[in-house]
């Protein structure tokens, strides 16, 4: 057997599980069972570790055990196409919420999605924001096409359940009591989505909610709505009052870095 | 009789670790160097790069990879080695190891350090890699012997001999990590003395200590303990045979305190000057 045909039947055990082949049980020396089994482990470890780290709160609503479970079959049919484990399970909201999702299933995988969005605003790039004091330099001429992107950290994201609130509970309880961990509120649903942004101001991420006519706003203008463009579109909402809102919105967004003019 | 090392030593250091950050900034701990895992620094920006900026202007650092997969009958993955690259001229580290392993084929990382067989099959196809790998990263790679649990049917040398043979093809250097010799020789049973005794010492870069788990019929290379006896007295005799090479004391889970490690590491330092001045004597 060559070196491809050898590392091909140890992957696609590793990956499949199962019995162990014999063509590659013939290609090990050391009693092949015992001894191959302990690869064959330490991968399911790993990688439930590693997702456990990177979802410390969805481990806490699901509880340990119903989480191993979770992760089992996650693994089962997500191999890893990182090179960093800490970059493996970024689809686990969506296998969690499943197709016909229950109301804790909503909230588990919204609980994901913000764990998982937390930990990419953390070592997201560092690029320095555009600041309130920068829009002095402006020109005149160039306001009407003046542009805003994202800073690299930050994140927009919808909730329709209370899944931020039990990470709040979580996490509060767990510094409480780390052992018996936090009483955990039934999952709820709301009427309007709940508008979110996380972003990263130094070296920990952070998040607030956001009124829906900000979220919006701040959804046309990094879409790549030029501000007066912005300012325009609010009038049907704000009459008179659009441009003072636009400039107090923009005023907020700079002040908390959260965008860089393109 | 110890020979002298052939490389500048960078004394004794520990594996950096986020939850020691600020306690090594703070603290100034009794640390020579540290060694960082490459692939956690691969980010955009944020903390781990802040903090490794930091440290590094404080203290020398190696670069550690675990993704490398040099085994591997994949291509190379030349974006992986630009990354690699880059971060080393951002931390200058005194150099760039990773593992003589498989981590996956095709787009797939096990995130495990699979061993190959020891075959001239396999020779063939890692030295050549070696070689491009030096190339792209312009300096010698350090590669490190794993703990393994198993053999091939097909080797057809010792991992040692396999070890030096890639050295004298591809001029890279060896990462001697005393745990994992200890491990292997222990589930394969072959004299962890005659490892040692066998490399070419001029090629021995730096030195990593470990703990592991003991079962009994065999031994869990778990990183997640103290290193153990039998681990302190191989680590005399590569002292004996190597001389004052880099020491590391890496620990991967259960991390302690940074206080706790320190003290460990001095263990290391007792070890290396009685040996040496021994030897010397």
């Amino acid at each position: 057997m060559n070196l491809a045909r050898l590392q091909s039947l140890a992957q696609h055990h590793l990956l499949s599980g199962g019995d162990i082949p014999t063509e590659l049980a013939q290609a090990i020396a050391s009693p092949a069972g015992e001894r191959w089994s302990i690869y064959v482990e330490a991968y399911r470890l790993r990688l439930t570790d590693a997702l456990a780290t990177q979802y410390p709160a969805l481990v806490v609503r699901c509880g340990r055990a119903a989480f191993t479970e979770l992760a089992a079959a996650f693994i089962r049919g997500h191999p890893s196409n990182h090179r960093s484990i800490r970059d493996y399970g970024a689809e686990l909201a969506d296998f969690v919420r499943g197709d016909h999702a229950t109301a804790e299933q909503r909230l588990r995988g919204e609980l994901a999605r913000f764990e998982w969005l937390l930990a990419a605003a953390f070592d997201a790039a560092d690029i320095a924001a555009t600041r309130v004091e920068d829009l002095a330099a402006i020109a005149p001429h160039e306001w009407p096409t003046l542009c805003f992107a994202p800073v690299p950290s930050l994140q927009r994201f919808d909730t329709i359940t209370n899944a931020v609130a039990a990470w709040r509970e979580i996490r509060r309880g767990l510094e409480i009591d780390p052992v018996a961990g936090p009483a955990l509120e039934p999952a709820a649903s709301v009427i309007e989505p709940i508008p979110w942004l996380i972003w990263r101001p130094r070296w920990e991420s952070e998040f607030r909610s956001l009124p829906t006519g900000e979220a919006a706003a701040l959804d046309r203008l990094l879409a790549g709505t030029p501000f007066a463009t912005l300012c325009g579109e609010l009038a049907d909402s704000h009459g008179e009052q659009a441009p003072l809102q636009a400039a107090a919105w923009l005023k907020g967004w700079l002040t908390e870095g959260l965008l860089l003019r393109v | 009789m110890p020979v002298a090392a052939p490389h500048p030593s960078l004394g004794f250091g520990l594996g950096l670790r986020p939850t020691h950050y600020t306690e090594i900034l703070d603290g100034r701990p009794a640390v020579d160097w540290f060694e960082v895992i490459t692939e956690n620094y691969l980010v955009g920006g944020g903390r781990p790069l802040h903090f490794l900026d930091a440290i590094r202007a404080r203290y020398p650092v190696a670069m550690h990879g675990v993704s490398l997969s040099i085994g591997s009958t994949a291509p190379l993955d030349r974006d992986y080695l630009a990354a690699v690259k880059a971060l080393a001229a951002r931390c200058e580290p005194a150099w760039i190891s990773d593992h003589l392993c498989w981590t996956g084929t095709g787009a797939h990382n096990l995130h495990d350090l699979m061993p190959l067989p020891y075959t001239e099959e396999a020779l063939a196809h890692v030295a050549p890699r070696i070689e491009a790998v030096q190339e792209a990263l312009g300096r010698t790679l350090v590669l490190e012997n794993v703990s393994s649990y198993i053999r091939y049917a097909a080797s057809a040398m010792t991992e040692w001999e396999f070890l030096g043979e890639l050295v004298r093809r591809t001029g890279c250097e060896l990462l001697l990590d005393i745990n994992n010799v200890y491990v292997s020789s222990r589930n394969h049973g072959f004299d962890p003395r005659a490892f040692i005794d066998a490399l070419p010492a001029h090629a021995v870069r730096q030195f990593h200590l470990a703990g592991h788990l003991d079962l009994g019929s065999h031994v869990i290379d778990t990183h997640d303990a103290p290193v153990c006896d039998a681990v302190w007295d191989l680590y005399a005799h590569a002292l004996e045979r190597l001389g004052p090479v880099s020491t590391l004391l890496e620990r991967d889970d259960r991390i302690p305190p940074l206080a706790e490690l320190v003290i460990e590491l001095e263990q290391a330092r007792r070890v290396a000057h009685t040996t040496l001045q021994r030897a010397a004597g």
